[in-house]
């Protein structure tokens, strides 16, 4: 007769590993310090408001292409591209000969909550594209847009196409309506108006809102798992540095926060059109440039389907997309993505 | 006891004991210095802080401390989870069951399992903490006499408080669903490796195989029209509610002379039209800018 099941004394042994290995990881996990975040040296070359502009220290001898500027998402914290030496996109872009540039939005509070996206994008952003050409003197950088932050680059370059040689979009969210989005599914229905009279929008409410995507993975499964890594003192350091990273998410400006739910997720407005920030209507037709756009294949927050749309929507004849065998982190942090995405970039890059 | 008497019963007890010390080790470890805090909340995403505090003015308590430790509760659950694989592997692993009622009786303590792990989940237990504990006097009368506007704003905040209540039960009866259908899934997947002689090799995998099938059922129903529409009301009522909420707390703040959030609202707003105004002057701008070279 089959048995399915582990029979008694390996089921007793088992659990009482797990329970052992478990009475080991908690203490060891409350000794892992906070590391620091980011890992490459960088200096801080602007300031504006809560902005900060940093540009990394060059790690290898100059490619000789124009600066790259990273412009990052609202939520959460940028170091997720720099975090530690084995998973470091900058630090891969740094060894591959480029400038690099990075700008890390601040942790908005009550004084911002009138921030909209123009502010961001026609402002902020603007400014820094404005410092990195001055600083270089060059009439157009290389522009990298990360998630969200892909989204603004993708407005900006329509707003300001001679500012942009090269466009650079990862993980980032064209068409917010795909049926696979799930995220987007459930905010349809969402008052903004509501939400913006109630103030910045915690990150705590953004964190619930992620987990609940994967609730049995995210809050359970990942947990169990790591138990299994209690001797592994690196693992629960590279554990406890992502869980601070995951968890580290800055409260988002009502206003740019409820524009950006209502024009993107909830009218689509890159892909049915409408979209104007400040006085400047944002027609991703007018992008032009050499586009290349990364995306994962096993993104479960910006679907595939949501970054592909992307090439319908430009005129740039010059469009290159890559998926990868990644997920929406495993993009900056996964040992393929340290492989093969910052080699990619620099030679698309150099190749223009 | 002695252990080789009864083994399983041993065993079962020693893990039992192992769990409790691991919980109370990690709770001292945890703990806010002093006398700072009670009992430890549960982890509560959606939970406001200072709501429950806010709902009683006034003379109202402070509202809980934060948890000492986001994924305390989390654990606490793995701890009860892995008691209740172990109950069952004790039922079910000895000679001569037979495998299909193993797999039928396995599929349904994890479904009991995962009806309390329902009642104790941390989206659950967050509304369950939102839902306010005030007098429901009033609640429904006419609105007369000089209270009548304090009145009103009870009422409101009482039918946002019952729509919550509604709604929360509604999502409750979705995440049931998802148990169920996870517990059939996972059913399933039992017979289909009996049908291939492939039993589990750990206790692991039998989890996993459980959080595999919990997401793919999971996934079907937050994908519906029904899941999704649910959950934005949810987060309408959630903010109409502290709407509600905050606009008592103005009203005691005005009592009291005190600075109300609307006042700094309309301090940004003239600080912001000020910066535009004087941007358009070719002035510097709104933002404080410094060059720092490079």
């Amino acid at each position: 007769m089959t048995t399915l099941f582990p029979d008694a004394e390996q089921v007793s042994a088992e659990m009482l590993e797990f329970a052992r290995r478990a009475a080991a990881t908690l203490p060891a996990l409350a000794k892992v310090d906070d590391t620091p975040a980011g890992c490459s040296e960088k200096k801080a070359v602007w300031t504006d408001g809560k902005l900060t502009l940093y540009r990394y220290e060059p790690r290898a001898e100059s490619r000789g292409l124009k600066p790259l500027l990273i412009c990052y998402a609202l939520v959460n914290r940028p170091y997720m591209m720099d975090l530690q030496p084995d998973r470091s996109l900058i630090r891969g872009l740094l060894e591959a000969g480029l400038d690099v540039y990075l700008i890390d939005w601040g942790y908005p509070d009550g004084s911002d909550r009138y921030t909209s996206l123009d502010d961001y994008i026609n402002g902020f952003l603007d400014r820094c594209v404005q410092f990195v050409r001055k600083a270089h003197k060059v009439t157009a950088i290389n522009l990298l847009g990360v998630c969200q932050g892909g989204a603004f680059s993708l407005c900006y370059t329509a707003m300001h196409p001679h500012k942009v040689r090269n466009l650079i979009t990862m993980v980032t969210p064209v068409d917010f309506k795909t049926p696979d989005n799930l995220l987007s599914k459930w905010i349809q229905g969402v008052d903004t108006e509501l939400m913006a009279r109630m103030g910045n929008i915690s990150g705590d409410w953004l964190n619930a809102a992620y987990l609940a995507l994967m609730p049995f993975r995210l809050a359970q499964q990942k947990y169990i798992s790591l138990v299994g890594n209690a001797d592994d003192a690196q693992q629960l350091e590279n554990f406890m540095r992502m869980e601070r990273w995951i968890f580290d998410s800055p409260d988002q400006a009502a206003t740019a926060f409820t524009q950006f739910v209502r024009w993107f997720y909830q009218e689509n407005r890159f892909v049915t059109g409408g979209l104007v920030l400040g006085v400047r209507k944002v027609d991703l037709a007018r992008i032009g440039q050499p586009v290349l756009n990364l995306y994962g294949l096993q993104d479960h927050l910006v679907p595939p389907s949501a970054s592909l749309a992307l090439q319908k929507l430009i005129s740039s004849e010059d469009y290159t997309a890559v998926g990868l065998e990644v997920g929406h982190i495993g993009m900056y942090v996964s040992g393929r993505a340290q492989r093969e995405v910052p080699g990619r970039i620099a030679q698309w890059l150099a190749a223009r | 006891m002695n252990q080789d008497a009864n083994p399983a019963t041993a065993w079962a007890s020693a893990l039992g004991q192992l769990q409790q010390d691991i919980m109370r080790q990690w709770q001292q470890t945890t703990r806010p210095p002093a006398e700072a805090s009670a009992a430890p909340t549960p982890w509560t995403p959606f939970a406001m802080p200072g709501l429950p505090g806010m709902m009683g003015l006034p003379g109202a308590p402070p509202p809980p401390p934060p948890p000492a430790t986001p994924s305390f509760a989390a654990w606490d659950q793995y701890f009860k989870f892995s008691q209740s694989i172990a109950d069952q592997f004790q039922k079910l692993s000895g000679a001569g069951a037979d495998a299909t009622a193993q797999a039928r009786e396995f599929a349904s303590a994890m479904d009991n399992w995962f009806q309390k792990l329902g009642g104790s989940n941390p989206l659950m237990a967050a509304f369950g903490q939102m839902v306010p504990q005030f007098p429901q006097a009033n609640a429904q009368g006419p609105a007369l006499g000089m209270l009548r506007e304090h009145q009103q704003a009870w009422q409101r905040l009482s039918q946002a408080t019952q729509k919550l209540q509604q709604q929360q039960a509604e999502l409750s009866a979705l995440w049931s669903k998802v148990g169920q259908s996870a517990s059939q899934r996972f059913g399933d997947e039992m017979k289909q490796r009996l049908s291939a002689d492939k039993p589990f090799s750990s206790v692991m995998e039998v989890y996993n195989l459980w959080v595999e099938c919990a997401e793919e059922c999971y996934a079907r129903v937050a994908h519906s029209p029904e899941y999704g529409l649910l959950i934005a009301a949810l987060t309408n009522t959630v903010q109409e509610l502290r709407l509600e909420q905050q606009r008592q707390a103005e009203s005691w703040a005005r009592q009291l002379d005190l600075p109300m959030r609307s006042e700094v609202n309309e301090l940004h707003r003239q600080i912001r039209e000020l910066k535009a105004e004087l941007a358009a002057f070719g002035g510097p701008g709104s933002p404080r800018r410094g060059d720092r070279g490079g």
